[in-house]
């Protein structure tokens, strides 16, 4: 004889349902805790992505300005050299009662021409100035050959504590403030340039100003302004921008000074 | 019972076999699938004890009452493995030393060592099916499933095999009472389906070990 049992159907099916519910809030924190730490580990993983490409542009920026130097000072030394000798010679044959001076003249101002495009060359690859004196004195001559060429205002500010700062990192600076003021000159048209650069600590703050026609849209998605871009992230620095209200263009750069920069 | 005996030597050569393929693929199996061939080798020797022990008609039960929260451990490091930094250490390492706290007072005060530990058993069975319904839900994130691209397929047949065998546990601990009250014959039923869903437990485990790739592990 079997005994019989009474089913009831809500003690077997309520355990179970709190079993289920159970396992569906423990899978559900478990996801929250993935989700949260994939969202770390893909972070981390980009930061280090920036890193290593700040660090290839950084390296990038490095050789090219070290062949620059080299280039610069092979047309300096070997060049520039020859061309000097081949100068002088040619005064020294001018000189002579017999010598044909309607003929050696041109061929001497001719090497002049070579020998200047030589120098203005080999400056443009690494300005002497400002391995020699520094960067607010390369500025400042900079900024003197463009007055004297063009009918311009400058003002140049500079905090002292700028030359300590490291070769690459003036360099950069001078490469960027030359192609502002180039572009000032050239497309913009500009009668006044202010210029000024501030260290505080690790911090470097770099302001320019011009009264010119402005920055159109295109220009500012142009190459250029991409190129700048690119200059001033290798020095670990961003900037913005624009085109002044009554105005003129504007451009803040902010760096912030890694150990090797100082 | 004789007709099903069968069915338990199979099992003893299921584990047996998986632990034998672990100890062959051992220096191809990462931190984690290490701990599993540790659960492997302790199963069939708790196996081999308990048919023993039976056999003498002496009280096997208290094998079941560290056997488990062991089980728990290894499996719970495998996982630990297999999630890597996905998933907190601290919050592993929690549900192991919560699982033993529990399992220890439930076999001192509660259901002592020469009776059945369904507590025990059922809130293990629970631990491991959330451990691999998640590894389940993980597996669908692309970057997750990169990252082990060489051990998918072992750790998909791994996982499958340890959720079926712990979901069917945990039902039949649970329905088990309410199926042999209606017929006593019942309780056979319900541990030859035990037996059954515990050689597939296996079984996958070892499919999955004999699909490890053997250049190299992640």
């Amino acid at each position: 004889m079997e005994a019989a049992h009474e089913i009831n159907l809500l003690s077997i099916l309520v355990p179970l349902l709190v079993i289920v519910f159970i396992i569906a809030i423990g899978v559900v924190l478990m996801y929250q805790q993935f989700q949260k730490n994939i969202m770390k580990q893909q972070l981390k993983r980009e930061a280090l992505k920036n890193e290593h490409q700040q660090e290839l542009i950084q390296k990038t920026v490095v050789v090219q300005e070290a062949e620059r130097k080299r280039i610069a000072q092979d047309l300096h030394d070997e060049l520039g050299a020859v061309l000097s000798i081949s100068r002088m010679q040619l005064l020294q044959l001018e000189s002579e009662t017999h010598a044909p001076t309607e003929r050696i003249r041109p061929i001497r101002e001719m090497i002049e021409t070579t020998l200047s495009s030589t120098r203005r060359i080999s400056h443009e690859l690494m300005p002497l100035q400002l391995e020699q004196l520094g960067l607010e004195q390369a500025l400042q001559s900079l900024l003197s050959k463009a007055a004297n060429s063009h009918q311009l205002t400058t003002n140049l500010a500079i905090s002292e504590n700028t030359s300590e700062l490291a070769w690459i990192t003036q360099l950069g600076l001078y490469r960027i403030y030359s192609e502002l003021i180039h572009n000032s000159l050239k497309h913009a048209g500009a009668s006044i340039i202010d210029i000024s650069i501030l260290r505080e600590g690790n911090q470097l703050y770099g302001r320019y100003a011009d009264n010119g026609r402005g920055l159109s849209d295109e220009k500012a998605d142009g190459l250029g302004m991409k190129s700048l871009e690119n200059r001033i992230n290798a020095l670990n620095g961003h900037w913005d921008f624009g085109n002044h209200s009554q105005g003129g263009f504007y451009a803040n750069i902010k760096i912030e000074l890694k150990p090797d920069q100082n | 019972m004789e007709k099903y005996d069968w069915l338990l030597i199979s099992i003893y050569i299921v584990i047996a076999s998986t632990f034998i393929l672990s100890i062959y693929k051992y220096k191809y199996l990462n931190y984690g699938m290490k701990y599993l061939m540790l659960y492997t080798g302790i199963s069939f020797v708790v196996q081999v004890t308990s048919l023993y022990l039976s056999s003498k008609r002496i009280n096997n039960l208290f094998l079941l009452h560290f056997y488990i929260p062991l089980s728990l451990m290894l499996i719970v490091f495998f996982y630990k493995g297999l999630f890597g930094k996905t998933i907190s250490y601290k919050l592993i390492n929690y549900m192991i030393a919560f699982f033993l706290v529990f399992s220890t007072v439930n076999s001192i005060w509660f259901q002592g060592i020469k009776v059945f530990n369904s507590y025990a058993i059922s809130l293990y069975s629970l631990i491991i099916i959330i451990l691999s319904i998640s590894t389940f839900v993980f597996l669908l994130n692309e970057d997750f499933a990169q990252e082990r691209k060489s051990i998918l397929i072992t750790t998909t047949w791994i996982n499958t095999g340890l959720f079926m065998y712990h979901l069917a546990g945990l039902l039949l601990f649970y329905l088990g009472d309410v199926l042999t009250s209606f017929r006593p014959t019942h309780f056979r039923i319900t541990w030859l389906f035990h037996s059954i869903v515990y050689f597939i437990q296996f079984g996958c485990i070892f499919i999955g070990l004999w699909k490890l790739p053997t250049k190299s592990t992640s």
